[in-house]
């Protein structure tokens, strides 16, 4: 067996404040030995990250180290002087991150970031930092080292990004990385590209890994070894074999049962709801169903003095779908393919240029104010962000409000204020909340009022934009079965924007998938998860990492 | 009561204005969670309270000086029965003050001098003529031998000052400590210590500390100026105290009211330019970038002087001196909020542009709500913090700009009391053999205390309301 290489004791991180004290790290012990790759998995909030930049004494300054010990090859990181410390980040330990977009110093060139660890660390000339840099830059398969090395991060995209700071965290061969969620920024195709190419290395330099995510499936296809953190402690360690076949603690096997996949589908994901399953939505008209077509929009690119449109963006070129009543339709696609325009186009958020949007035998796009005032009824929205969708100067109940005044739904004070209260209910929040203020939710519950708020008008059809993008796997599925019950209650319709398929194969009745601005391939879920047409598909779904979740014996 | 027939003058009506619509919004504020937090973060920290007690030192003296009126004649013309008003204006500031108003000398004399500050040529009782340094009419008139006596008069004064202002702080601290026991419920005796250990949540102990200082300086300086020149006379034996005291209003004015006219403009101009994008934003950019690139200087040296062509020929128009002064003063402001606003403009333009992508405007959009709710509901609250942070960093910048017009004489009227006209006039005695240095000092000492602390209460404000500032 090989060397211990990192050796982790009873770990306790504080974080100071004047009001009170907070433990993110909680007697934390763990072992990573040498070209081990282990996992440290955990929401957000778990501590994970504070325990990994504690490892490297990087900690903001209101974190404190209060007790344990950290030892490296050896010797004891906490009682390194700084200066010495210096000398390991970098050529003994070094770090990559989540944002690749911040990473990198948007005013100095690629090459020279990559140089300048080298000249510091190795006592390189800068001819041959350069050689290396090239080197390094080819490691990590960069197509054009040569022209890389002399650009800025801006020209780059969030995947090469991403490789950059690889190469600069690889530059000394440090003997041990850590990965601080490298891959939750970036698109599944590209996350597969970089987890490859983070594999590849581990081999090729023969270092050990601290890779931290949230991200079940990741871990299965990286890990060696995985530790399962919740609120500043590790409640279970243990072998990836063992792990994803039979984990020990409760903790993980909540986990577990909140991924949505396509073997759960009409089932709520988590046993607290009481609902068995789903009853069949209530039926409509075909009328109801929202038709989409030849949907596009061009952004102009203006140049000049006089701001002449010299060509265009086409963010959407030519989409066409349907929302038939009662059902979820998803639309999957990278960051970039349009997905949102689409969404946004269709409320008239943003101007589309071409083709129409037909509900109720209106064209939304042709009516007037009046009319449009009437279907914005119909058609409601709910952000990914559940941080910047609500106005933070508002109190819960006077945003739930918001449309209900300016729709003119329930023209009465007093019964207006009932309904709020009655929406709070139905999306399982307390009562008292409409008296208080966003910031005081977390983010799970911020997006029940968003989706309240969206409710609070009847709407038939809601847009859901990346509503669970932004949260964590247990609340995810706390969201997708409230998603679910009120589909089954009043019989809306979601048009599902997302790029995570296992919520697709969860929860979508029918799937389209985009790609540049065009829909490459639409139909019933299981049809094209099961037997994608189209090579875009195929390449977006082998991409995907996949994970049967363990069986619990009863 | 005034002792007298009130006057109103426009600025003294629009500071007034002012003060109401800051304590509406404090009390506004006060029952909303979210903006009383950031201004509890200033409560609490210690630069927030020992600026917020000296600024408001500052102001009161501002706000005295602010209510005016024609005091009644004290000789009024025998053959009327009526009570008669005299024709000068004179503020309530100067009538709690009117012991340095009215102890003029003949010219120059240095600080805490019992003489004049040039030779004079005195014919004596037996008929001889000498040149001696001639005594006050007032400063040190109490004594006999001011060489032998000065020094220990003015400790003595100084030491009846400290106990007045220790007799005076006392009082305040055990009405003060009543009160917090009071709301708190604790023991009278708990509720004091608290002002003194240091362990409180809003800083009390500094509270108590700097409260000693202030009641101090102004204790002691009251006990001095009522026997001296503290701060010496002026060419034409004016108290230069009295001045100074009297320049703090015109600060103030000048850097309260210029924000006052121009965070309109800038708030409208602003997030119409950002919100409704389009032409209306092409307008108000062209707008604002045509008056920046006029140098602001040329633009105020123009306006003053078209003021002056304009009042030199409608002197009729105006009843007083002072309100003449008064006037000019305004338009000052007016004329500096014109050519200042664009900044804020700008900074409110943009972020504008920012909310109104923001998630939470779309949403409202979705709903249908109108723009201008969308405006007054979503975007103002939202950019408040900036046009607040805005006001506090530009009081003090003001402040200093009047001192540089005035000094170019371009600023306020001659005949106003203001820092700016104090150091112009110190020009001519800084070259004067011996040199005259007290105006200059006395106008640089109070000026820089007062721009001082209210850099010292902008940042705190900044980092209380600044989202960017993490807490």
């Amino acid at each position: 067996m090989s060397r211990t290489l990192l050796q982790v004791r009873q770990l306790t991180t504080e974080f100071r404040s004047s009001r009170r004290t907070l433990t993110a790290v909680n007697g934390v012990s763990f072992e990573i030995r040498e070209g081990q790759t282990f996992a440290l998995v955990g929401e957000s909030g778990s501590g994970k990250s504070v325990t990994a930049l504690s490892v490297i004494r990087l900690l903001p300054e209101a974190a404190r180290l209060v007790s344990g010990s950290i030892h490296f090859e050896g010797r004891d990181l906490l009682a390194l002087p700084e200066r010495e410390m210096r000398d390991i980040r970098g050529s003994g330990i070094s770090m990559i991150f989540q944002e690749p977009m911040t990473s990198l110093n948007p005013v100095v060139k690629v090459g020279r970031q990559i140089t300048e660890v080298l000249m510091r660390h190795q006592s390189m000339s800068a001819k041959q930092a350069r050689e290396r840099a090239l080197d390094l830059l080819d490691a990590v398969r960069i197509p054009q080292p040569s022209y890389t090395i002399d650009t800025y991060a801006h020209e780059l995209s969030g995947g090469m990004k991403q490789r950059v700071m690889i190469a600069i965290a690889l530059a000394c061969k440090p003997r041990l990385l850590i990965a601080d969620e490298p891959t939750t920024a970036l698109d599944v195709t590209i996350q597969a590209q970089v987890l490859d190419l983070i594999n590849d290395l581990q081999e090729q330099f023969g270092m050990a890994i601290l890779f931290i995510t949230h991200d079940l499936a990741v871990v299965k296809q990286v890990a060696d070894h995985v530790a399962v953190m919740k609120e500043g402690v590790i409640v279970e360690q243990s072998s990836n074999e063992v792990f994803f076949s039979a984990p020990q603690h409760d903790y993980s096997w909540d986990l577990f049962a909140a991924l949505p996949a396509m073997e759960k589908r009409g089932k709520p994901l988590l046993e607290r709801n009481h609902v068995s399953h789903w009853p069949t939505a209530a039926n409509a008209t075909q009328n109801d169903t929202l038709q989409v077509r030849d949907l596009a929009v061009y952004f102009p690119i203006r140049k000049g003095l006089f701001k002449r449109t010299v060509g265009h963006v086409k963010a959407v070129d030519g989409v066409s779908l349907e929302i038939p009543p009662g059902k979820t339709v998803a639309l999957v696609g990278e960051s970039g393919s349009g997905k949102t325009t689409v969404g946004k186009s269709i409320l008239r958020l943003i101007q589309p240029t071409l083709g129409e949007v037909t509900y109720q035998g209106m064209r939304l796009h042709e009516i007037d104010r009046s009319q449009l005032l009437e279907q914005r009824a119909n058609l409601q929205i709910v952000f990914q962000d559940p941080y910047s969708s609500m106005n933070p100067r508002m109190l819960v109940g006077q945003i739930i409000e918001e449309g209900i005044k300016a729709l003119n739904v329930i023209v009465d004070a007093e019964a207006r204020r009932q309904r709020v209260l009655e929406l709070l209910e139905q999306v399982g929040l307390d009562k008292d909340a409409h008296l208080r203020y966003p910031h005081e939710f977390s983010g799970g519950q911020r997006q029940r009022i968003c989706i309240a708020r969206a409710l609070a008008v009847n709407p038939k059809i809601i847009i859901c934009d990346e509503p669970t993008s932004a949260l964590d796997v247990s609340v995810q599925a706390q969201i997708l079965d409230l998603l679910n019950h009120l589909q089954a209650r009043y019989g809306i319709s979601y048009l599902f924007i997302t790029h995570n398929m296992s919520v697709v194969a969860y929860f979508a009745d029918r799937v389209a998938v985009m790609y540049q601005g065009r829909i490459v391939e639409q139909g019933e879920v299981e049809q094209v998860l099961g037997n994608p047409q189209h090579e875009y598909t195929k390449r977006l779904l082998s991409a995907v990492p996949t994970l049967v979740p363990p069986v619990r014996a009863a | 009561m005034l002792p007298g027939k009130p006057v109103f003058l426009l600025t003294d009506i629009l500071i007034f204005v002012l003060v109401l619509s800051i304590v509406s919004f404090f009390a506004y504020a006060m029952r909303k969670p979210h903006l009383r937090q950031p201004w509890g973060q200033v409560v609490r920290s210690r630069a927030g309270v020992i600026s917020m007690i000296v600024l408001a030192v500052y102001v009161a003296i501002a706000l005295l000086d602010s209510l005016h009126f024609h005091p009644v004649l004290e000789n009024p013309a025998a053959d009327s029965t009526e009570v008669q008003y005299s024709g000068e204006v004179i503020s309530v500031f100067d009538q709690l003050v009117s012991g340095l108003r009215a102890s003029t000398e003949k010219t120059y004399s240095a600080p805490f001098s019992a003489h004049l500050y040039a030779k004079e040529t005195v014919q004596q009782a037996d008929g001889t003529r000498v040149r001696v340094y001639p005594r006050l009419a007032w400063g040190a008139a109490h004594l006999e031998e001011p060489h032998t006596q000065k020094t220990a008069d003015i400790l003595g004064l100084a030491l009846t000052g400290a106990l007045k202002a220790a007799l005076v702080w006392a009082v305040l601290l055990v009405l003060w400590a009543l009160y917090l026991s009071a709301r708190t419920a604790r023991a009278f005796p708990v509720a004091f210590r608290t002002l003194f250990d240091g362990r409180s949540e809003v800083p009390w102990r500094t509270v108590s500390v700097t409260l000693g200082v202030v009641l101090l300086v102004l204790m002691v300086g009251a006990e001095w100026a009522s026997k001296y020149h503290v701060l010496g006379t002026d060419k034409v034996g004016e108290d230069v105290l009295y001045q100074a005291l009297k320049s703090i209003r015109t600060g103030v004015v000048i850097g309260t009211l210029t924000t006052l006219l121009m965070v309109p403009f800038a708030i409208v101009l602003g997030i119409m330019a950002g919100f409704f994008r389009g032409w209306i934003d092409d307008v108000i950019q062209y707008l604002y970038t045509t008056l920046n690139s006029v140098p602001g200087v040329l633009l105020i040296a123009a306006a003053v002087l078209m003021l002056n062509v304009y009042m030199s020929k409608h002197a009729e128009a105006f009843a007083s001196l002072t309100q003449r002064a008064d006037m000019r003063l305004l338009f000052l402001c007016l004329i500096l909020g014109l050519t200042s606003w664009t900044g804020l403009c700008r900074l409110l333009r943009a972020e504008t542009l920012k909310l109104r992508a923001v998630d939470f405007v779309q949403a409202a959009t979705a709903f249908g709500v109108g723009p201008m709710q969308t405006i007054f509901r979503h975007i103002l609250p939202n950019v408040m913090h900036i046009v607040l942070i805005t006001l506090v960093l530009d009081f003090s910048g003001l402040v200093l700009a009047e001192a540089v017009l005035s000094y170019i004489n371009i600023g306020v009227d001659p005949t106003m009391n203001s820092w700016g006209n104090m150091i112009n006039s110190a020009r001519l005695e800084m070259a004067r053999e011996p040199i005259v240095w007290w105006s200059l000092a006395a106008s640089l000492f109070f000026m820089f205390t007062l721009v001082l602390f209210a850099n010292l209460f902008a940042d705190v404000v900044r980092d209380a309301l600044d989202p960017r500032v993490s807490r």
